[in-house]
């Protein structure tokens, strides 16, 4: 636990900084891909707010690949390649993974359904 | 107006639906922190290839990657203290050793091999991060195996251990060996 404590200081006591584009729309554009980017070594934290050198560099590499010409998607599926689905901080609408979706939303709806009728029938009784 | 056995029937579906959802999210949970740490997407299969400039040539680029012998790949900084532990070690990996400096300073980098020694035949100098990128890196130090023919074959994220190297490494690097 210590040692990886220290490897995850190791990332964050370096000062890269991040290289904005020059041009604004693009940087625009790079900004909003990263809050729907996940950083890969801090837990929950967007790409766009994390501070780790590893984000740094991931966002540098991002804002290289749109002036590029990559689009949004293929920028994402570049990161997907290297660092897995979790650099997304959506995951995916797909596959097995509708039932983690689609599952609150049945219960819900299920949970309502027993309310209102359980709260007749006390009225009925 | 439902019947007393319907509103049970419904509360039972609602608890399975529960505990499916809670076992569904336990177990993606699970799974997301240990893939976090160990393992790399590159596992398997061909590793990507990069320039990179040499850390005491200048701006030189070299090319890795394209598989000639078994390589073993390790991203460290000046600054990183488990990478002074590993260091030692790495002299005595029985393949072509690449080190690369990941967002370090040319000078530094350049000063800690001078002082803890150099084990590296190849060293490169990625101060933007972009090789590091490349490989999907999650800290460092961090270590691929690489075999003849170019596929990852081995990853490490953390410090090269005597006992790694006794267990996993070396039988490894063997077996790779004899594989031709």
């Amino acid at each position: 636990m210590r040692l990886l404590l220290l490897l995850f200081l190791s990332l964050m006591l370096m000062g890269f900084e991040d290289k904005p584009l020059s041009d604004d729309e693009l940087e625009q554009r790079a900004m909003e891909l990263f809050e729907r980017l996940g950083c890969p070594v801090c837990e929950g934290q967007s790409l766009g707010g994390s501070s780790s050198d590893l984000a740094t560099s991931i966002r540098n590499v991002v804002r290289e690949k749109l002036s590029e010409g990559m689009s949004e998607e293929e920028a994402v599926r570049y990161l997907e390649l290297r660092y897995g689905e979790r650099i997304r901080l959506s995951p995916k609408f797909e596959g097995g993974k509708v039932v983690v979706w689609i599952l609150p939303v049945l219960i819900f709806f299920a949970l309502c359904i027993f309310i209102v009728f359980r709260a007749r029938s006390f009225r009925g009784d | 107006m439902m019947s007393e056995r319907g509103v049970r029937w419904l509360l039972g579906v609602v608890i399975v639906l529960l505990v499916i959802f809670f076992v569904i999210l336990g177990f993606s949970l699970w799974g997301r922190d240990e893939g976090r740490l160990r393992e790399s997407e590159w596992l398997g299969k061909l590793g990507p290839s990069f320039e990179v400039e040499n850390l005491y040539e200048g701006k030189d680029l070299v090319r890795f990657g394209g598989g000639e012998d078994l390589v073993l790949l390790n991203f460290f900084a000046s600054w990183c203290v488990p990478c002074r532990a590993e260091h030692e070690l790495l002299g005595e990996i029985d393949i072509s050793v690449t080190g690369i400096a990941w967002k370090d300073k040319r000078l530094d980098a350049q000063k800690f091999l001078e002082e803890t020694g150099n084990p590296y035949d190849f060293v490169g100098f990625d101060e933007e991060g972009r090789v590091s990128v490349l490989w999907g890196i999650l800290g460092i130090p961090e270590s691929y195996i690489v075999d003849r023919e170019g596929i990852v074959r081995y990853h490490k994220v953390g410090p090269i251990t005597p006992t790694l190297l006794e267990e996993e490494i070396e039988p490894l690097i063997e077996r790779l060996k004899a594989e031709g």
